[in-house]
């Protein structure tokens, strides 16, 4: 199967009396098998509510979602996926172990295969030291890394991912980064939704924008990037007077020590060259300029 | 299968470590006790009077248990979500259901039967002699507390208040002991109340079927296909209850 | 589960739900038959109950309700199964004596429908103690001694007791006189048995008191009609075809409880086959 997850037309609202409210509108999106998607949208954009329905734990009002090929409301869908969701509770009286066990069975392990599955994604988390402790006990971190074990479980190709690095602090954030990458060089499909745009930019291939519950836009990370038709140029030894040439020209972004970085516009690009040259400064790098993520966010949200 | 039994054995662990479980079982043990002081208050037939007040405690007891846990076990999950994890994994939700049942009747079950080990003891100690033939009851409190738990699993899958659910349920059980005064209030009524309550009266369990307490205590026969006929009429109204609570599941969305 | 499967499955459910039904309720019935039979301790109950005593009672009275409101109960019990509903009764007027029903109850239904007459007195004269202004209880122990106990001078006194307490009928206090005169025992028994219908609001015990007063009835109404035929042929009847055959009645009135009217030539008395609507053996 070559694409993961299939939406078409996935559309929710609630009603309550007379009032409606949509909460995802028409969304129709492709997740490719092997690629990292991100999915991102301001809070309340309709994300988590979008996962659901793809977990069959809403039932979207029409439309309709595939994953792997099988349609999304029938239990089969999810025997290879792996879900992870946001402000994860789990079973506060099982140890960290007896609550992996429990998740392996209602993935369809048993036994010995159980046992070693459980042993080795405990370690994988770095967990196994506090197997035997209640998760009640656990701290905010431990718990993500369980919570990230039992998505593991059964070994998934889809691992759906609610909010993964909210409330984490840097190592756990690291780590839950870390793991999606090494679960893609595997050639895992990770789909994630966040509202954390750095993230995002560190480990997606796709996004897809959502915002109050429609997708706006859906492109590729890399490609978008590019041709942004700026450059990026970093000068060491400029004087005053060059300074003050090259400022009018382009603008001033990063400043270390003797080195500054400008950002220069493609039509002025010969100009500020002939200026670094004559005025004796020195070009110590060069550069396309990425467009970063935010501003696409913002641009595209500003549209839509 | 296995997702039945997962469950069954996460319900079965849930139950076992809450406190409210063990406080119940420990108050009834305290109760257990205090018959037996009770019973000195009577000239003769001591040994009637424990064991009338015995099981009379064993299905209270039981009920609070089967009422409480009932209808907090499905209504917990729901609450906390940790229900998503499960129904994201390839879970049929009636298997959810089945499991979280099993679970608690396996709990429920294990608290009348030590409860009724103590009631046996206490006996011997007394009388002499142990007095098997109170273990009859055993099998029919076990059965009618399927039937109300079911009943409370049923109100789990779709309240959002357990007081509320508990309270239905436990009005639920009063009026199945009541069923007889209400036959008769519906034959003295008027037309269209005669008929609802007449029609209340058809589709209710008569949960007086369970009570062969007098017939234990003083251990007189019960009629042979009794056994299994309760049995059956048990299965019956459990197996439509939770047909009922799955299809509700199924149909529900969360959060 | 398909459509079909899920139909099926709540079929199967029904079907055993009613396959086992019935034997049930023939386990439940005998169960309940024992109830009534095993009945703890009055004093026991009264102390255990202690702020409750009232509820208890309620709880107590609705099985003696449910108990004699069972046809079946009714037909099958025998003296040990009345002795039993008595000794309920008596416990929830004992639980709550200010409440009426049970000695009314006691005295309306047990002397008439079971062996035990005399047993239910000491109840009444509780509810007597506890009742101060109740007349109906005294004219029941009244009619009990009258008509059951064949003592006519108790009786009397339990009439003029009644007569005495407020809102009594007027004649009682005739009747009581007349009691004390020894007047004929049938009409008496019939005046008596006028007044408990007028005062009986329960429909089913009402119908009871008007075959009984058929019976007395059809009993004077032959009684004058023996006297007739003695003074018309200077002997007694064979039996009451007789008074048809001789013009003195058209024919010999049906009797409400099934039995057969006869003249009972040793006693010199028209009597019936049926055990109700008798008076007391002995007579």
């Amino acid at each position: 199967m070559e694409r993961a997850i299939v939406t078409e037309g996935l559309t929710k609202i609630y009603k309550s009396g007379k009032r409606q409210t949509e909460a995802v509108r028409d969304l129709t999106l492709e997740v490719k098998r092997g690629e990292v998607f991100g999915f991102i949208g301001p809070n309340g954009a309709g994300k988590s509510t979008t996962i659901k329905m793809l977990l069959s734990i809403l039932y979207p009002t029409s439309g309709r979602a595939w994953i792997f090929g099988l349609d999304a409301r029938s239990p089969d869908s999810r025997k290879k996926v792996g879900y992870l969701p946001e402000n994860p509770r789990f079973y506060d009286y099982l140890s960290g172990e007896e609550f992996l066990r429990f998740v392996g069975m209602l993935a369809g392990l048993s036994g010995a295969k159980l046992e070693r599955k459980v042993e080795s994604l405990l370690r994988y988390v770095g967990i196994y030291d506090a197997r035997k402790r209640k998760l009640r006990k656990y701290s905010k971190g431990m718990i993500q890394r369980i919570g990230l074990a039992q998505a593991l479980m059964g070994d998934p190709d889809l691992i759906i991912l609610d909010e993964p690095t909210s409330g984490l602090d840097p190592l756990g954030r690291k780590l839950t980064l870390d793991l999606i990458r090494s679960l893609r060089s595997r050639g895992k499909t990770i789909f994630f939704s966040t509202h954390i745009l750095k993230d995002v930019e560190e480990i997606a291939n796709r996004v897809g924008i959502l915002y109050k519950g429609k997708l706006l836009k859906v492109f590729s990370l890399d490609e978008e990037r590019r041709g942004s038709g700026d450059y990026q140029i970093e000068i060491e030894n400029a004087g005053i007077d060059l300074l003050a040439a090259a400022e009018k020209l382009a603008e001033p972004s990063k400043k270390n020590e003797n080195r500054i970085t400008f950002i220069v516009k493609e039509d002025s690009l010969f100009d500020f060259l002939e200026i670094v040259r004559d005025k004796g400064g020195e070009i110590v790098s060069m550069a396309r300029k990425k467009r970063n993520l935010e501003e696409i966010f913002l641009e595209t949200i500003g549209k839509g | 299968m296995r997702s039945i039994i997962a469950i069954f054995s996460g319900t079965l662990k849930e139950g076992t470590r809450s406190k409210l479980f063990w406080g119940i079982l420990v108050f009834a043990l305290l109760l257990f006790l205090s018959t037996m002081v009770v019973s000195e208050l009577s000239f003769a037939e001591k040994e009637k009077i424990i064991a009338d007040l015995g099981l009379s405690l064993i299905s209270a007891f039981g009920l609070i248990a089967a009422v409480i846990l009932g209808t907090d076990l499905i209504h917990r999950d729901i609450q906390n979500g940790t229900i998503q994890i499960i129904l994201a994994r390839p879970v049929k939700r009636w298997k959810y259901v089945a499991g979280k049942y099993l679970g608690l009747m396996a709990i429920i079950g294990a608290n009348l039967f030590f409860l009724t080990l103590m009631l046996l003891f206490v006996l011997l100690v007394y009388v002499g002699r142990p007095c098997f033939h109170l273990l009859r009851s055993l099998y029919t409190i076990f059965l009618e507390l399927s039937l109300i738990a079911s009943i409370g699993v049923f109100f789990s899958t779709f309240s959002t208040s357990q007081l509320l659910s508990s309270l239905v349920t436990l009005g639920l059980f009063i009026i199945g002991h009541s069923l007889d005064i209400l036959r008769m209030s519906a034959a003295k009524s008027g037309r269209f109340l005669g008929f609802l309550l007449k029609s209340l009266t058809l589709i209710f369990p008569d949960l007086d079927f369970y009570d062969i307490k007098i017939k234990v205590i003083h251990n007189l026969p019960l009629g042979g296909s009794y056994y299994v006929e309760i049995l059956l009429y048990s299965l019956g109204y459990i197996i439509l209850i939770l047909f009922f609570s799955s299809l509700i599941m199924e149909r529900r969305e969360f959060r | 589960m398909k459509g079909e499967g899920k139909v099926l499955l709540v079929l199967l459910c029904l079907f055993l739900i009613t396959l086992s039904k019935p034997d049930l309720q023939v386990e439940k019935g005998r169960g309940f038959q024992l109830k009534t039979r095993l009945i703890p301790r009055a004093e026991m109950i009264e102390f255990l109950a202690d702020g409750y005593k009232e509820a208890v009672a309620d709880y107590f009275w609705m099985r003696v309700t449910l108990t004699y409101g069972d046809e079946n109960w009714r037909k099958r019990a025998d003296d040990d199964d009345w002795r039993y509903l008595l000794k309920l009764t008596d416990l929830v007027a004992k639980l709550n004596p200010y409440f009426f029903m049970p000695y009314y109850f006691a005295g309306v239904v047990f002397p008439w429908e079971s062996r035990y007459k005399e047993e239910v007195i000491p109840i009444l004269e509780r509810g007597m103690k506890y009742l101060p202004n109740e007349w109906r209880i005294p004219f029941l122990i009244g009619f009990i001694y009258f008509y059951f106990l064949d003592s006519k001078k108790r009786a009397a006194y339990y009439i003029q007791l009644a007569s005495e307490k407020r809102n009594s009928p007027e004649y009682l206090i005739k009747l009581a006189a007349r009691l004390y005169y020894e007047a004929g025992e049938e009409e008496s028994a019939l005046l008596f048995l006028e007044q408990m219908e007028k005062s009986t609001r329960e429909p089913e015990l009402k119908k009871e008191i008007r075959r009984r007063i058929k019976v007395l009835r059809d009993i004077l109404f032959l009684k004058a009609a023996v006297k007739k035929y003695i003074e018309t042929t200077g002997k007694e009847p064979e039996d009451l075809e007789d008074l048809v055959r001789t013009g003195i009645i058209k024919k010999v009135p049906e009797e409400p409880y099934g039995g057969r009217y006869y003249y009972d030539r040793k006693e010199g008395r028209v009597k019936t086959t049926s055990e109700l609507g008798k008076r007391r053996k002995g007579k």
